[in-house]
């Protein structure tokens, strides 16, 4: 193990698991975009949505993305889906980041402090925003 | 399991050394992968702060929402989505890349996957280019 990382002193499965999920994740990310994309294009049909709506909608499908789909729970769970899983891969990304860069325990604490607490204001905020439009 | 044998690559100098991090001199086309990979990463986290920042508009009202979406309509920011675009492409298909390394598919073939991944981000970003400015 690295004599240099300073969270390589207590392994745990927990980086095991955060690989995977990180994995996991982008391929759902790739695989849902594609389906929102699809659905634009042969449920809704072509021309419904402009390209710039389309690309919105394949990134976030909610209701304010889309002059043409009206919010229901199917949307709303699925967003919520893929925004949380977003906002947990990203903070999950700098996480790591700041594992390979920052030395002094001590900095490493406080930084990672700092992304689990974003994370869980990101979480909250995303839950009122999927759920109210 | 295959994840388990995975190892995030030790960081090789001792000391801090940030910069030879995103170096990318003499080292080939993995570097680039990487720097770009992490880079983008990070872009795409700020985004998505930039984007909830963004959307306190909706709740302050219809009036400043709208005037919101419209700002969002001028060239300049058509080419930030479109910007937006490349990164999310070349992250997600260079993640794909590096998933398919993993399972130990393609490892020699990594650098014509590279450069696969860059005419694919060129590709669509062009046509996403092309359809959001018609
Ligand atoms: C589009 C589908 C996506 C795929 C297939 C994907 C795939 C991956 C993979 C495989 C990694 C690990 C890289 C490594 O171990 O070196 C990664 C890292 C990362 N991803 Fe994604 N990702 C996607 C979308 C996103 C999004 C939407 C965000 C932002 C919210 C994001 C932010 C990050 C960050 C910050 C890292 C850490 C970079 C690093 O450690 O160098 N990714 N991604």
């Amino acid at each position: 193990m690295s004599i240099y990382r300073a969270s390589h002193k207590n392994p745990s499965k927990f980086e095991l698991y955060a690989w995977f999920y990180v994995r996991v994740s982008g391929v759902l990310f790739l695989l849902m975009g594609a389906f929102d994309i699809l659905y634009a294009n042969l449920v809704v049909g072509r021309g419904g949505m402009t390209a710039g709506e389309q690309m919105r909608w394949a990134f976030f499908p909610i209701s304010f993305h889309s002059s043409a789909i009206p919010s229901n729970a199917f949307w709303q769970i699925w967003s919520f889906l893929l925004v949380s899983m977003a906002i947990t891969h990203g903070m999950n990304g700098l996480r790591v980041i700041l594992d390979d860069y920052i030395r002094h325990p001590l900095w490493l604490k406080w930084w990672q402090a700092v992304v689990w607490l974003t994370w869980a204001a990101f979480l909250a905020m995303a839950t009122w925003i999927v759920f109210s439009f | 399991m295959l994840a388990e044998e995975y190892k995030r690559p030790e960081p090789l100098l001792p000391k801090k050394n940030w910069e030879r991090w995103f170096s990318v001199t003499k080292k080939g086309v993995g570097a680039w992968a990487f720097a770009l990979h992490r880079l983008t990463g990070i872009l795409l986290v700020l985004y998505l702060f930039l984007h909830f920042y963004v959307l306190r508009t909706l709740t302050q009202g219809a009036a400043a929402y709208d005037n919101m979406v419209q700002f969002m309509e001028s060239p300049i920011l058509i080419l930030l989505e479109v910007g937006l675009v490349a990164v999310i492409i070349y992250h997600g298909l260079n993640g794909l890349r590096l998933m398919l390394m993993a399972l130990n598919i393609g490892v020699r073939q990594h650098k014509i996957m590279f450069w696969t991944v860059i005419v694919l981000t060129v590709f669509v970003s062009l046509i996403a280019a092309i359809l959001m400015f018609h």
